[in-house]
């Protein structure tokens, strides 16, 4: 009944957030919303772009080139193109596009803990603009998202500002389908809801970037946590800055295309996500400078990763319920009611996010797929589970700790 | 077992069955496709229609020299003017790209958009639906309604109203000012928090007594008023309304979660943007070109309404969510 209570609230939450976004003539944006839009292009302060690549020979010359072709001031601009200890020809195509680029400056990383949070936390020095954006090697920028992502800086109060991820891999395999739905639920309904709520977005370390001034403020990059985006935007929002979400920036992303990829990304944003949680739950929701509902929604945001178990719970008693005497039509109304109830109140909401982002992307066929985002759903429960066993074994009885892994590409060679 | 029963319970088993089988067709279709929603070229273009048309229109579309539409007519549908054109009052138009000038006279509507090579003259009353922009200038005339102005030089005509006097003496705020310094302003300095190495947040409202320099980034967390004559070097913010009195400059971005209010004569060199209102006292001027050490052009953005007074002269852009009206 409690973890029934508890997956309540989180369905409460969703539900609000997705019934937020659907109202109809709602045009409460935040002023840093408006400003990326009306105001890209107006406001071009000097941007540092760093683009951390490991064996990233598949990928690296397709965001370089795109990167070269974006409309931004080039005198504005530096691309830090940050080879970690790569063994492939990644070091090879950044010395290319740097020889032909000026502002692209290659940073070839030799020893150091592997990994983005070392890679960024190393290249600082070689920063010179006063907001730094950040790539994944596997994205690829439009020509206009400089602009867009720069805008939101011209309110002094906004330290970071993201943007919206889009899986080009999207026919590549059924998981790729998938994530592409939950992709579109987590931004466009999930992020845009929270900004026209007025709350700070969740900086996702790649499609977005942070003031220079707010990095150093809080303390620079974390290189002992395996999300370092997650662990930035808890310690902007409690020295006081904003996170700004941009929908219309958006970016092409590559999603895993094989489950056993997947579970390695998930896995490590499920560790790195409730090590935040118990670092910074208990500060944010005392943090009286913040609204008492962003206190509460971030708190959600931080634990979500933990209803995975709770739902396996849920599942597990209903189905042991079920054959529990005294009497049939008792356990077997309980196990009911717990099994509708997390379906209809765990998983539901996340399936109505999908399909309104759907329709708001006329996605229609996309759409058709929701019925089979179960297998993904039941994967991932799984994946978390298993990843929280191994978090909670090493925290509380001191075993191995997951070590940072890179995600694996799939993207064919460049030639 | 009942009939019924069993025909409901089949009903369901179909339906649930054809949901998966509608997903999993749309899989095959979907497998070996590439999203392509995102338009990766795109880049925003103030003057997007007109550019659009000059290269699309077809031959119908066309005027070829000079173009003049009588008082009182409505002209329907997109032209491509390839010279200048002179609107009578009261005359209705669709969306022009005048390669010329254009002159628009009292009461005009337009429809859509507009956009011209040259300078164009919009008399009182006008209103216009959609963009207008233009490559040299553009004059709005009084009680003017629009949604989006862009242009090297957008201006209202001067009226006769007295410049406020010229302030001088200004008490510094900046960093490394004393509790003394903020106290002599009857400012709160308790209220003060050091956010980053360039920016100060303030809780409560931000109401100095005299004009002050703010050498500083300021966040307020209320209402932000600067006297007559102040100076705000770095960016400010407030998440109420934003007042700058009389003969303000703004040398960095201002943004206001509510109204934005500029005074007479005010000079912004950056851009402003309000959440709600805006509106720029008679003779507020965006600074002289080339003087900005960031941007090119500047912008003034409303969320909702911008008003606009006599004597305003905005290098770039003004825009409003709902309407831009002139004194």
């Amino acid at each position: 009944m409690v973890s029934l209570a508890i997956l309540t609230l989180y369905a409460i939450r969703q539900y609000a957030l997705a019934l937020n976004r659907l109202r109809p003539g709602r045009r409460r944006y935040s002023a840093s919303q408006e400003n990326a839009i009306e105001l890209s292009g107006y406001y071009m302060p000097r941007l540092t772009v760093i683009v951390p690549m490991h064996n990233e020979e598949r990928v690296a010359a397709d965001i370089l080139r795109a990167l070269t072709e974006c409309d931004y001031d080039p005198d504005r601009l530096q691309v830090i193109a940050a080879n970690d200890r790569s063994s492939d020809r990644t070091a090879a195509i950044i010395d290319r596009f740097a020889a032909r680029h000026p502002f692209i400056l290659p940073f070839h990383r030799t020893s150091g803990k592997p990994g983005k949070p070392g890679v960024l936390n190393d290249a600082t020095p070689l920063i010179t603009g006063e907001i730094l954006l950040l790539f994944d090697a596997d994205y690829i920028p439009g020509r206009n998202l400089l602009k867009l992502l720069a805008a939101p800086f011209a309110d002094p109060a906004v330290g970071a500002v993201m943007g919206r991820v889009v899986p080009q891999n999207t026919g590549e395999s059924l998981l790729s389908s998938l994530l592409c739905l939950e992709r579109a639920a987590g931004y466009q309904v999930v992020q845009e809801s929270r900004a026209m709520m007025g709350f700070s977005a969740q900086f996702g370390g790649t499609v977005g970037g942070v003031r220079m001034e707010a990095l150093e403020a809080a303390g620079g990059w974390n290189i002992d946590t395996l999300t370092e985006d997650t662990d930035l935007t808890c310690r902007l929002i409690l020295k006081g800055w904003k996170v700004a979400y941009v929908n219309r920036a958006e970016c092409y992303e590559e999603v895993p295309a094989s489950w056993s990829v997947r579970s390695v990304q998930l896995s490590r944003w499920v560790v790195g996500h409730t090590d935040c949680f118990h670092r910074f739950a208990l500060p944010i929701l005392r943090d009286r400078r913040l609204p008492l509902a962003e206190r509460i929604d971030l708190f959600f945001l931080l634990s979500g990763y933990l209803t995975a178990p709770l739902l396996l719970l849920s599942w597990i008693a209903s189905f042991l319920l079920f054959f529990i005497e005294p009497g049939p039509l008792a356990p077997g109304l309980g196990a009911g009611a717990a099994f509708i109830g997390c379906q209809m109140f765990g998983n539901q909401a996340t399936f109505i996010e999908m399909g309104l982002a759907a329709h708001m992307d006329r996605a229609r066929r996309q759409a058709m797929l929701i019925p089979l985002s179960l297998l993904s759903f039941f994967a991932s429960t799984t994946s978390i589970c298993a990843a929280l066993l191994r978090y909670y074994r090493s925290r509380w009885f001191g075993g191995p700790a997951d070590a940072w892994a890179r995600t694996q590409r799939s993207r064919p060679v460049a030639p | 077992m009942n009939i019924l029963v069993l025909l409901f319970m089949t009903g369901v088993a179909l339906l649930f069955l054809a949901q998966f089988a509608a997903a999993w067709r749309s899989t095959r279709k979907l497998q070996g496709k590439l999203d392509t929603g995102i338009d990766t070229g795109y880049i925003r273009m103030e003057d997007f229609f007109g550019v659009r048309l000059r290269a699309l229109a077809g031959a119908d579309q066309v005027v070829t020299g000079n173009w003049a539409c009588a008082p009182g007519l409505a002209s329907w549908g997109e032209r491509h003017v390839r010279g200048s054109v002179n609107a009578g009052d009261g005359a209705t138009l669709d969306s022009l790209a005048v390669d010329g000038s254009l002159t628009l006279g009292r009461s005009v509507t337009v429809l859509g958009w507009l956009d011209s090579h040259g300078a164009v003259q919009v008399g009182e009353g006008s209103r216009v639906a959609g963009r207008l922009t233009s490559a040299a200038s553009v004059t709005l005339g009084p009680r003017c309604r629009l949604k989006t102005v862009f242009a090297p030089l957008v201006s209202t005509p001067p009226d006769n109203h007295t410049p406020a006097p010229a302030v001088t003496a200004r008490a510094l705020l900046s960093l490394e000012s004393s509790a003394d310094d903020w106290h002599a302003l009857s400012l709160d300095w308790a209220r003060v928090v050091r956010t980053g190495a360039a920016t100060i947040a303030y809780q409560g409202d931000f109401r100095p007594t005299a004009p002050v320099e703010l050498l500083m980034k300021l966040v307020v967390h209320g209402h932000l008023y600067l006297p007559a004559g102040s100076l705000a070097k770095g960016d400010i913010r407030a998440s109420g309304s934003l007042t700058l009195g009389a003969r303000c400059e703004m040398a960095g971005n201002a943004t206001a979660g509510g109204d934005l209010t500029v005074g007479a004569n005010g000079i912004f060199h950056q851009t402003l943007h309000a959440g709600r209102d805006l509106e720029l006292g008679n003779g507020v001027q965006s600074g002289p070109a080339g003087v900005s050490p960031v941007n090119t052009w500047t912008a003034a953005c409303a969320g909702r309404r911008l008003r606009v007074g006599a004597g305003v002269g905005v290098r770039g852009k003004l825009t409003a969510g709902e309407m831009i009206e002139t004194g």
